[in-house]
């Protein structure tokens, strides 16, 4: 059966890095087709959409600029904002429809620490620059966790949504809990996958997971030259009802993730900017068993926030039981 | 075509590039193919780049470039001489496995007060399974290398028993896989803009925008003539690249060539000799370079065993001071893809064979 996918957009973005800089405006036109096993893309030659007047970029760019400690440095900033109009033509029809985008990707340095803050929504308003402040200062004031310590460990919503992401997209959720499971989820502003079909709720593990694919969930395009891939969208690790515990009960909040981050099948080695009870940061991170990290999860907040990694994964805070937080030095 | 005033920041620029997927073996399928064009001018804005650009051919502007993407597409006409057919039927005369091959052609247009210049890149990848794990490979290479390269990735190929990872033993680098070590160590450290670290006397490590590679250029992507640099002595790169008309042009490296003199070099008995690498990556805040290792075997004397693939990460002063000697001849390796910053562009690698101290694997 043969698909044809048409998308028109643009997007305003601002690119820095240590060494350059650069403000990049581009409109694109293009046409994707698929029939059996071929795969076909182009430009479409048509007039794109008309570009924007005015921008939220400059303005983020000067305010993170601003914000950002003396004592650290950017290695990477890039913010984007954009619209893109999608038309699908296929055995079920023409369907169209339309999605706005504003992301900030953060990439900042203190000595020999940096985190990486990926943030975004339908527009560059639902980026918080408090929130970038209180990140990139926390990392400023880091200092070495002392000494490894067993704890109980807070995961901000962030850290979360992270760390799921890349355990679906590796396939590594063996080991979670019964009490425990991970969802696809619709997305008010992000409603349709890649061939215009709405995305549905449906279970990714435990007994009622969907398995009528191989992949299950919907199919994600991040661009017309390339063909769809089927991946889990806005995912997100739901258990029951039970509220977080009290604050005092955990002993560290880890806020976001440092370097080094990689995820295997044997291991999650992952740095954290971690606060402890009196709001002092530090440096560190674990090294575990995707499985034992999974089984440590004591209770899931109810709240969740949207986070803009890969296909898209929702983040509530978790609170883990029992976790060997080490020194960052000790996992290089 | 008109002209736009000169500087790496005043630059007018389009492509036309045309990417295959093929399963070649049993059949010879075409899976994907995808033509991606457009153009970009860049200005001056308050010392930083602005950009401006479209994959709309006549909505510039600079007025038309209709003219530019005739010239283009009958630039694209000209390398599509280069019927894949052939391509594919040489990659299966070595071997009758199925392979994933990808086929870029590109036609690059860039101009600037000085100059206008047109330039054509081929670009073939070549997939396999490596007989003894059953892991994927792949090179990356051009038409002119692609049969020198289909030889020597089925003599390295070849069925050996497994082995085990010895501990602690030296490694040579071959086939010019030390270049990709030197990639990590040294061209990525330049394009970090980090100072020069102090070699070992007997290395000299350079970029050599004219050296007839996947990386070869005669005008850079904003249009500037390109200089050679000699990065063990501390200078620095000097070319502007970009994947795209979306990208932004970055100092990248070219064709990078590691010689050594000096030191005769012994080989030890027991080695590990390191083939081909997978993928490699340098953290500039930590100073640290990863390399994962796709084809290495263990020799004992004349025993050699094949080893599955294992990954090392270490500091840039562990491994300058692992470094130990090397030997001639200079021998072109087959592929870098260089992915700093989200753009993946070949990078042309040569180096004599390096012998360095154990490295740890992780």
């Amino acid at each position: 059966m043969k698909t044809v996918y048409r998308k028109d957009g643009w997007t305003s973005r601002l690119e820095r890095t240590s060494r350059s800089e650069a403000w990049i405006v581009l409109s694109e036109s293009g046409i994707a087709e698929m029939d059996g096993d071929s795969f076909t893309s182009s430009c479409t030659g048509q007039a794109p959409l008309p570009r924007p007047q005015g921008s939220r970029v400059r303005f983020l760019a000067r305010r993170i600029s601003n914000d950002v400690p003396a004592d650290t440095r950017i290695s990477r900033l890039t913010i984007t904002e954009g619209r893109a109009d999608h038309q699908m033509e296929g055995i079920e029809g023409k369907k169209e429809w339309s999605e706005a985008f504003g992301r900030i990707h953060l990439a900042v340095a203190a000595g020999k620490h940096s985190v990486t803050i990926d943030r975004g929504g339908s527009s560059l308003s639902s980026v918080d620059p408090a929130e970038i402040r209180y990140l990139t200062g926390a990392l400023a004031g880091a200092g070495p966790l002392p000494a490894a310590r067993i704890c109980n460990l807070r995961l901000a919503s962030a850290v979360t949504a992270r760390i799921l992401r890349e355990l679906v997209d590796a396939h590594l959720l063996e080991g979670l809990p019964t009490r425990l499971q991970v969802i696809q989820m619709e997305h008010e502003d992000y409603p349709y996958d890649a061939l215009g079909n709405r995305i549905a709720q449906i279970a990714l593990s435990g007994e009622s997971a969907e398995t009528s694919h191989r992949v299950p969930g919907g199919l994600y395009r991040p661009t017309y030259r390339l063909p769809p891939i089927a991946i889990p969208l806005h995912i997100r690790l739901v258990g029951p009802n039970d509220p977080l515990s009290d604050p005092l009960d955990a002993d560290m909040r880890a806020i976001e993730i440092l370097q080094p981050f990689q995820v295997r099948t044997d291991s999650i080695t992952a740095g954290f900017l971690c606060l402890d009870s009196e709001n002092r940061a530090f440096s560190c991170g674990v090294s575990i068993d995707p499985r034992d990290l999974l089984a440590s999860i004591r209770s899931i907040g109810r709240e969740y926030r949207w986070f803009p990694y890969s296909a898209g994964a929702y983040g509530s805070e978790i609170d883990l039981e029992g976790v060997a937080l080490r020194p960052l030095d000790a996992l290089r | 075509m008109r002209r736009s005033p000169s500087s790496a920041h005043h630059h007018a620029f389009a492509h036309v590039t045309e990417d295959e997927s093929w399963m070649v073996g049993t059949r010879n399928q075409r899976l994907r193919r995808s033509v991606d064009q457009g153009w970009a001018v860049a200005r001056d804005f308050k010392g930083a780049m602005a950009i401006e650009g479209s994959d709309t051919f006549g909505s510039g502007p600079l007025g038309t470039w209709e003219e530019s993407a005739e010239e283009l597409r009958e630039a694209l006409v000209r390398s599509a001489a280069l019927d894949p057919l052939p391509v594919l039927r040489t990659i299966s005369t070595f071997s009758a496995d199925d392979h994933k091959v990808r086929i870029i052609k590109s036609s690059r247009y860039v101009s600037s007060a000085v100059r206008g210049h047109f330039s054509t890149s081929f670009t073939i990848a070549i997939s396999r399974r490596d007989p003894v794990t059953g892991l994927p490979i792949s090179i990356t290479t051009t038409p002119e290398t692609l049969s020198a390269d289909c030889i020597q990735l089925a003599s390295i190929l070849k069925a050996l028993p497994a082995g085990e990872m010895p501990a602690d033993i030296p490694l040579l680098w071959r086939g010019g896989s030390a270049s990709v070590l030197f990639h990590e160590l040294i061209g990525h450290r330049s394009q970090a803009g980090l100072p020069s670290m102090e070699w070992p006397p007997w290395l000299t490590v350079s970029d050599q925008p004219f050296a007839e590679g996947l990386g070869r250029m005669i005008v850079d992507d904003t249009g500037a003539s390109p200089r050679a640099a000699i990065l063990t002595s501390g200078q620095e790169l000097q070319c502007r690249r970009r994947m795209t008309f979306r990208d932004l042009p970055l100092v990248r490296m070219t064709n990078l060539i590691c010689e050594t003199a000096g030191l005769p070099l012994r080989v030890p008995e027991q080695r590990i000799e390191i083939w081909l690498v997978d993928h490699g990556s340098y953290d500039p805040d930590l100073d640290r370079i990863s390399l994962n290792i796709a084809l290495a075997d263990h020799l004992d004397g004349s025993t050699r065993r094949r080893l599955a693939p294992f990954r090392f990460e270490s500091g840039a002063e562990s491994i300058v001071s692992a470094l130990l000697a090397g030997r001639g001849p200079l021998t072109r390796y087959p592929g870098v893809v260089c992915g700093d910053e989200g753009q993946r562009i070949p990078v042309g690698s040569w180096s004599m064979e390096l012998l360095t101290a154990p490295l740890r694997s992780t």
